[in-house]
Order: structure tokens, then sequence, then C-alpha cells
């Protein structure tokens, strides 16, 4: 009779959660699961033939180089500047609320907006050069064409920092205060505390939104298409999966799909790694 | 008082099922992928169809690669599906035919009595193997935009006056001599605007693509003579740079409109977006004469009905208002399109000089020179293959006999492929 119930129980849970595991089948496995067939498969059948035609094309190789520089290069950046700005603004000053809100609009805008707005500052008849050609200087005309991962790098970064900033401004913001009070009245210099007590246990803080900012760059898309559009001479994997998908070049498509998504896998699978090492320390 | 209840749940319950079955009798749903300012205008147009044959017209603007994945869906599954029209690029048209997703519609149009006199380049770009895959709503193709000013400031003869590629030429570097940058662009993008820019000069010395039985002329001395003209344009550093990133719209705004080049081909979109700019100094132009011809790439819209269509002979009766000369008037005068049906090819006199003059030479550009794209399933492909013979020659500098052989190959291998 016991087992009875508990089985019956098990049915009713089982019957409670079929609507969510249907729901993540339906939207999450099996597109995966059909993007992986799809990359296999061409007008010969099941095969590799995909993955050869890619790995033969310059431009993937160009292109999965161009989208790791830009995802390490980016995300640096934008902690450097993002712990640098939350550092700023965990302190007490007059205007904090007013400064949190200016540093966080840039992430409040459109990504399709703010690449259109860096487009029109570095092309070559854009905003820099003009600004640069009233003082006096000779304009850098073609930024976009001949120093391709500057526009890039500072679109993306000046969109992406403040998600860091606020990451890390709440992470600054849990340290318990007695840690600090205390170091100061041990006569811990500041720069002592911050090494010894403000980053250690930042480091986890750090390592999720590093996580969560390399999937997201790794998929850098709308930034490059919007300056450079479908080709331009500095392809990233986003792109070049959209641009062999529009040539009607499915097979292709699918199998670059696969490898970008290999690569966001290795990433995370690396700093979850990693984050657990620094929890164990 | 219960059996009341009991009639009236019944009637809330059963609603549902019923009313759609009522309305979708009534109801088209119209696919198309259009840009906003367009799309603000087709919706009215839509709206009027809809009015004047007694049914409701439902626009959705939507990716064509994605409505076609929709469209497949749809059959597949059987039975009738939600997607009536398409309004679709010839650009697509080989695909729909190699889909086998799409009505043939010869029956029909070969039953319809007093049919309009359709144009017949646009016409027969749409039929493959003999049937009808796709019915043209409109025709358009690239012309030369000119800064007249510009032409006039610098002594640069007109495009009007010139008799062959040199007079292009001599054009070209007379503007980077004089002002010291090169001042002709092109949509140089990687993408189908290229494949038509770059075609313009593979035909206009005399070159192909392929026949409709399958062979390959790409690897002639004509398109190594197109890209050894082109390539002495980049070379000398005539063309401007940005080309590389320009396509449709960033040309017009960041090029012409932004005073960057003085020259180029376009679609006649570009002249409203020049109007609307004031940018009344430029003017249009037959395309530039090469060894053989003048070329340019026949552009055009058509309806396709999907077998699932629902309600095909209201579906059939929507396509043939569209193509009637009310409705044909109706978008020549309010989106200026050079329409199908050549009743609506009119040039009305109280039309700005502007507009009658890019549609007269719209109108000897397609009437003479216009190019369809050949009929090839897998065009897109193909395409894609033309844009990175370009991309390798002029932009990386490739050995052009070799990229040509290289492309005509692949070309090949894609059409044997089916």
């Amino acid at each position: 009779m016991a087992l009875n119930l508990k089985r019956r129980e098990q049915i009713f849970g089982l019957a409670l959660a079929m609507p969510a595991v249907i729901y993540i089948v339906a939207i999450m496995i099996y597109p995966a699961i059909d993007l992986i067939r799809l990359s296999f498969s061409s007008l010969e059948g099941y095969g590799l033939s995909n993955y050869k035609t890619i790995f033969a094309d310059a431009d993937f190789g160009m292109a999965t180089a161009y989208t790791i520089i830009v995802a390490l290069a980016t995300v640096g950046l934008e902690l450097g500047f993002g712990f640098t700005s939350a550092l700023i603004l965990s302190k007490d000053f007059k205007g904090r609320g007013f400064m949190r809100s200016l540093f966080i609009l840039p992430w409040a805008i459109p990504t399709v907006a703010s690449a259109f707005l860096w487009r029109y500052v570095f092309t070559s008849a854009g905003w820099l050069n003009s600004l640069l050609t009233r003082m006096g200087m000779e304009a850098m005309t073609y930024w976009i064409l001949d120093y391709p991962y500057i526009p890039i790098f500072v679109a993306e970064t000046w969109k992406m920092t403040p998600f860091i900033m606020l990451m890390l401004l709440a992470g600054l913001q849990s340290i318990p205060k007695e840690l600090l009070e205390s170091a100061h009245v041990d006569g811990a210099t500041t720069s002592q505390t911050f090494r010894k007590i403000t980053l250690p246990l930042m480091i986890p803080v750090v390592i999720s939104a590093v996580v969560i900012r390399l999937i997201d760059a790794l998929r850098i898309f709308t930034v490059p298409w919007i300056i450079m559009g479908e080709g331009g001479g500095f392809p990233v994997l986003g792109t070049y999966i959209v641009r062999q998908y529009r040539a009607y070049l499915k097979g292709p498509s699918a199998a670059a799909a696969v490898i970008l998504v290999i690569i966001v896998s290795v990433a995370v699978f690396s700093l979850t790694l990693l984050n657990k090492r620094v929890a164990r320390r | 008082m219960r059996k009341i209840g009991a009639i009236m749940a019944m009637v809330v319950l059963l609603a549902p099922l019923v009313l759609p079955r009522v309305s979708a009798q009534q109801e088209i749903n119209v696919f198309y992928q259009m840009t906003p300012g367009e799309d603000a205008i087709f919706r009215k147009i839509l709206q009027q169809t809809g009015k004047d044959l007694n049914i409701k017209v439902k626009p959705i603007n939507m990716d064509t690669i994605d409505t076609m994945n929709k469209v497949s869906a749809e059959v597949r599954a059987g039975g009738k599906g939600s997607v009536n029209v398409i309004f679709t690029d010839v650009t697509y048209v080989g695909m729909w035919y190699k889909s086998g997703t799409y009505l043939d519609l010869t029956s029909r149009f070969n039953d319809w009595k007093d049919k309009p006199d359709i144009f017949e380049l646009i016409l027969d770009a749409g039929i493959i193997e003999d049937k009808i895959v796709a019915l043209p709503l409109r025709t358009d193709c690239e012309v030369l935009y000119y800064n007249e000013e510009m032409f006039n400031k610098y002594s640069v003869p007109t495009p009007d006056t010139w008799e062959s590629w040199d007079d292009f030429y001599s054009a070209a570097k007379t503007f980077k001599e004089k002002t010291g940058t090169p001042r002709f662009g092109m949509k140089g993008n990687l993408y189908e605007g290229l494949t038509c820019d770059f075609l313009s000069y593979v035909w206009a010395a005399g070159g192909r693509v392929a026949d409709p039985q399958g062979n390959v002329y790409f690897n002639s001395p004509e398109t190594i003579e197109a890209l050894n003209f082109l390539r002495k344009l980049r070379d000398e550093g005539l063309i401007h740079r940005n080309s590389r990133i320009w396509k449709e719209g960033s040309i017009v705004e960041e090029g012409m409109i932004g005073n960057q080049i003085y020259m180029a081909m376009d679609w006649p979109y570009a002249m409203s977006m020049l109007q609307g700019a004031g940018r009344t100094q430029w003017k249009v132009a037959l395309t530039p004469p090469g060894p053989k011809t003048r070329a340019t790439a026949l552009g055009g819209w058509y309806f396709v009905i999907p077998k699932s269509a629902p309600n095909l002979d209201i579906t059939w009766e929507f396509v043939k208002h569209m193509l009637g000369d009310k409705m044909q008037l109706l978008m020549n005068e309010k989106l200026g399109w050079a329409m199908a049906n050549k009743n609506a090819w009119q040039v009305d006199e109280s039309w700005p000089q502007w507009q009658k003059d890019l549609v007269n030479t719209q109108r000897e550009m397609l009437n003479k020179y216009a190019m369809p794209r050949p009929k090839i399933a897998r065009w897109t492909e193909v395409s894609y293959a033309i844009q990175m013979c370009f991309d390798r020659v002029i932009y990386r500098g490739e050995d052009i006999a070799q990229i040509v052989e290289r492309t005509a190959r692949e070309i090949q291998k894609i059409i044997e492929e089916g």
C-alpha cells in the first residue's frame, strides 16, 4: 500500500513536471539535435562534408580567430573599466545615484542603435575624422577598413561595461564592512586592503561575470554586422554563420554554429573549473 | 434555466472552433520582406485590395528564408497552411522551384481572360521548365546615378555622353586627380547587390554565367575582361574604399548624400532618398557602355502561391486584382515602382522632373539592356560564389584567371548537384 502511494506520488510528480520537460525538449533539446543533424547532412547524405567545407574555407579560420580575439579583448577591457567604475561608484559621494544611472545608460541602449552610432563615429566621413581634422591633425580616414577591431572593441566595450560594473558593484557591496573596518584599524593601507581583502573576495563574482560575458562575447553578431555588413574583411563566427545561411548554404552554416557552440562550451567549462579551484582555496 | 445555461455554455465552448473557419474564408495572409518605409505604403495598398475584393488581407513582413521554411513545414504537414501569398524577390524564384512547395500557376494564368499586358522579360524570369513558378508584381533595374553639379564643376563629361568604358575610366580618373579622392562607389559588401553590380560589367563585356541547359560560361574571356577593368579601377585607387562596406542604403546615405562619391550604380529607391535629403543635383543615366553593350540586372518582385495555401480561389482573385490596371497604377503612383503590367508604365505630367527622368531612364534600361539572372535553382549559392570571386580578385588581389576558373568550377558543381 505504502509502495503504491509512493509510486502514485512519483507519477503525479512526473505529470506535474511534464509540461516543463516537453517545453525544454521542444524548445532547447530538439533544435540543438536538429542543428547537429543538419551540420552532418548534405546532398550526398550524412557525413563530414560540411565540416570539410568550412575547414577548407580561409574565411572560417579568420572568423574563428577574430571571434576569439574580440571576445578576449572586449571582456578584458570591460573587466578593467567595469571594476574601476564599480570601485568608484561603491564609494559614498554626492550625486552617486545620478552617476550610477549615467554609467548604466549605454547598456540600456539597443545594440543595433549603438552599433549604428559607432559606425557614424568611425566611418571615413564620420564624427571622429571630422573632429581630428578640426583639431588640425591629419585624419585617419578609413578606421573601419584599416583598423576594424578598434570600432568593434570600442562599440562592444562601451555597450557592455555597465553590465560587468553592475555585477561587480553588487559583489563589492556584499563584502562585510566589518572586515574592511578591522583592516583599517589594524593599519592596512588602501592598497593592502584591496589586494588582501577586496580582490580575493571578489574573485568568484569576477569569474561569474566573465563567464556570462564571455558566452555573450563569443556569440558577437550585431555590432560587426552593422559596422562591417556581410564582408568588410573582418568576419566573426556570428556573421559567418548568417552569411552562409543567407546564401542558403544551410549545412556549412550549421557546422559553423556547432563549432561555435563547442568553443563557447570549452570556454565555460574551463572557467567553471577555475572557479571551483579558487573556491577550494 | 439550466437548459439555457447549458446551451450558452456550449455556444461559448464551440465558438472558437467555428469562428476561425468562418473568418478563414474571408482572410488571406500575405507574406513579404520590405523596408519600413515601403512597408507602410504597401500595407495601404493591400488594405485597398481587401476593400475592393471584400476580403481581409493580413500583411506579414517577414524574412523571405524564414517564410520559405514555414511554407516547407506546412506543405510537409499536409492539408492547408496559413500562407496564401508570398511576395518574393526574383533571386528566390529558383529556390521556390527547387523546393517544390509552389503552386504551378500555368493553367490559371492561361485560362485568365483579359489578362494584362505583362512585361515579357520579367514574366519569363518567373517561368522555369514551362511552369509558372511565380507571377511578377513589379520590375526594376539599376541605373547610373551621378552628381551633375560636381561633373560640371570639374568639367567632366556627363555619363549621357559616354561611348565606352574608357570615358567612364577617364571620369573616375579626373575626379581622383582633381579632388584627391576616388569618387566612384560600388555596393561592394558581400551580398546579392554586389552580384548585380559585378554582373553588369560581365554582361556589358559580353559574358554570362550559365545557359538554361546548365552549361557554365563564367570562365570566359569576357568575364576576365570585366575583371581586368574593375581591377584597373581598383589598382589606380579609383573605386572608393568604403565600397567594401557599402550596400543598399549605406551607399546612398554615406556615399551620395554624404558627398563622398559622385557616381554609382543603384536601384530606383536611391532617388527617393536623395530627393528626401535635398540632394537635387543627383541625376540618372544609362549604365556605362561596355565593350559589347550596356547592361543592368533585372530586378523584380513576384507572387508565389504555396501548394498549401488555403482559400485558393480568393487568393487567385487577389493576385489577379493586384496585377490589374487599377492596383498597378496605384502602386506606380504611390511607390514609384516600374510595374509588371505595362499599362502602368506611365509618366504623369504632374510628376517632378527627377521622377520623370528616373522612370524614362529605367524604362529604356529595362527595354534594351536589362539582363535576368540565370534560372538556376540554387542561385543564392551561385551568387555567393560570384561574390567571393569579386572579393578574391578585387579586395585580396588574387590572380584573375585562376579565380575565374575556380569560380566556374564551383558554379558547375552547384548546377550539377541540382
